[in-house]
């Protein structure tokens, strides 16, 4: 009986690890098989190999002016995330101050918010005051990128050994320097790693920008989903291994410079 | 305490504050009020009116949205968030469980966690685009049902492909959250109750899953604020005959312009959100803790 269920545990846990792998990869796996197709219809098998759609896809204007406008979004808006998190989480976990709780619940409502539901009141609210611009695109994906920076930068202060910057400033050392070479160093895995998930929040987010685009300044996501809508050719399916390709770019430059352990929440 | 102390410590206090106010206070409060108000305004199909609305305050919204054909969609909104949760915990727990409790296999490890942190960041329109291929009339599920003599069997439209596209999704969030509640069960806890004579079975039941509940608790309901929020499976994968609360809001606003309809949508499912993640994590935490 015992012997059993020893072994029925095994096979569940041993089956998930296989599934998992399985799961996950099969359909990143097949895109990349299927966006190969040289005819109009995605198909598998593919009747040929070919990189038409690939083609297609970096030489069309349109998609390479949204990708200009997603890359530099989403830099801006993780860059910007970081910036305002530093000082953020050195404060919340320093001081003590009135309205430290509610602010601090405030900060991290966005996640807890649908992204449509975020676009949709910023649209509303822009619509009557300052209008649609790339600005207001950057402001979409700041209030999307700046909890999680604020989540991770906090996470790595907690374990900040005050002493070493008491140190640093009875040898003489000024604000800033202490800050510079005694405090940066050792938040900056921290800083790497919201910068990383800021890039990666931004380019993956949907709900929010199909609100905030206009026909001028468009993300690469909106309009592929516009170009989805009234053609079905294998051109998703390059756009789709070029973002995967993306993805996994990004997860390997984060176990390099921070360690993938750094993103267990 | 000095006086650089001092500056510091109350330049950064106004610091926070300030990013509070201008991008919190302004840039999501302001439109969130903003948005409520609408919800309750009356809707007028005449151009002439400003943006289609009239500020005359009204309940007949949220009848709308609570009542017939559109309840559905909040019913099925729900349906398809639990279902996706559920499905997520059950594949995720016992993937937690290897990684937190099992020893050795450093490398397979490795390649888990970066299969589970790669599916996190590809992001989702490469994921749905993918499942798309995967999926569709000519696609692979296809191909392989019509070597076993299935025929044609329509995936795309149906709640399962959201489902399956969903989950693959949210076992990367629920195994990431899970595994830290797994690893901080006190070893030691489970080396007594073993030495004590009980099997490994029974001391899973008896101490380890008891005590990793909150995190599985947590888990749940972050998984399940992620599905209800879901925009772009739906639509794709949906194909218009399955929509969910986001895609309403999304026609509501931006194809027929009854903006006080879209923005009681949007308050219903900011609500489904809210109400899981602060509300049911509140209540169900002090329950498993005691």
């Amino acid at each position: 009986m015992s012997r059993l269920a020893s072994l029925l545990g095994k096979i569940i846990v041993w089956g998930t690890v296989v599934t998992t792998l399985v799961y996950l990869w099969t359909p990143l796996a097949i895109d990349l098989v299927m966006s190969l197709e040289p005819g109009n219809v995605l198909r598998f098998p593919t009747t040929g190999v070919s990189l038409r759609w690939y083609e297609f896809f970096f030489s069309n204007p349109a998609f390479r002016n949204c990708m200009i406008v997603t890359f530099s979004l989403a830099t801006i808006a993780a860059i910007a995330a970081v910036l305002l998190a530093i000082p953020c989480s050195l404060a919340f976990v320093r001081y003590n101050f009135p309205g430290k709780g509610a602010l601090s619940s405030l900060f991290t409502a966005p996640l807890a918010t649908p992204a449509v539901v975020l676009g949709v009141s910023l649209l509303f609210f822009l619509m009557i005051t300052i209008g649609l611009s790339f600005t207001s695109l950057v402001i979409g994906h700041l209030l999307l990128t700046f909890p999680y920076a604020l989540r991770t930068i906090t996470a790595t202060m907690f374990g900040f050994d005050r002493s070493l910057e008491e140190a640093s400033a009875s040898l003489g050392a000024n604000t800033i320097q202490t800050f510079r070479r005694i405090t940066m160093p050792i938040i900056a895995p921290g800083i790497v790693a919201s910068f990383i998930f800021g890039v990666a929040v931004s380019l993956d987010d949907v709900g929010a920008s199909v609100f905030l685009v206009t026909p001028q300044i468009m993300t690469l996501n909106v309009q592929l989903l516009a170009y989805w809508r009234w053609a079905l050719d294998p051109t998703v399916g390059a756009a789709s291994v070029f973002l995967i390709l993306i993805g996994v770019a990004l997860t390997l430059i984060a176990d390099r410079i921070v360690g993938l352990e750094r993103f267990l929440f | 305490m000095n006086l650089g102390h001092v500056i510091r410590r109350y330049s950064l206090v106004v610091f926070v504050v300030a990013v509070g106010v201008v991008l919190f206070g302004v840039f999501y409060l302001t439109p969130m009020v903003f948005l409520l108000r609408t919800s309750f305004w009356q809707y007028s199909s005449t151009s002439g009116s400003t943006r289609y609305m009239i500020p005359v305050p009204t309940l007949e919204n949220y009848a709308e949205v609570l009542t017939g054909a559109y309840l559905n969609y909040s019913i099925m909104t729900i349906r398809i968030g639990l279902v996706c949760t559920i499905a997520a915990l059950i594949l995720s727990y016992p993937l937690a469980y290897w990684f937190a409790k099992y020893n050795g296999h450093a490398k397979l490890k490795r390649i888990v966690l970066m299969t589970l942190i790669a599916s996190f960041l590809v992001g989702t329109i490469a994921r749905v685009f993918a499942w798309y291929s995967m999926l569709t009339g000519t696609g692979f599920v296809a191909a392989v049902l019509s070597l076993f003599g299935v025929g044609e069997v329509h995936f795309i439209g149906t709640e399962f492909a959201i489902e399956l596209c969903q989950v693959q999704y949210l076992m990367s969030i629920a195994t990431l959250s899970l595994i830290s509640p797994l690893r901080n069960v006190d070893p030691r806890l489970e080396e007594a109750s073993k030495s004590l004579g009980a099997e490994e079975i029974r001391t899973f039941i008896n101490v380890t899953l008891p005590l990793s509940l909150p995190g599985v608790v947590a888990a749940s309901l972050l998984c399940f604020a992620v599905s209800v929020s879901a925009f772009v499976t739906p639509m794709v994968l949906g194909a218009g005959g399955i929509l969910m609360v986001s895609n309403l809001v999304y026609t509501y606003y931006l194809d027929i312009m009854n903006y006080p309809l879209g923005s009681a949508f949007a308050v219903i499912l900011l609500l489904f959100s809210f109400f899981s993640m602060y509300v049911l994590e509140k209540a169900l935490l002090s329950r498993v803790r005691t």
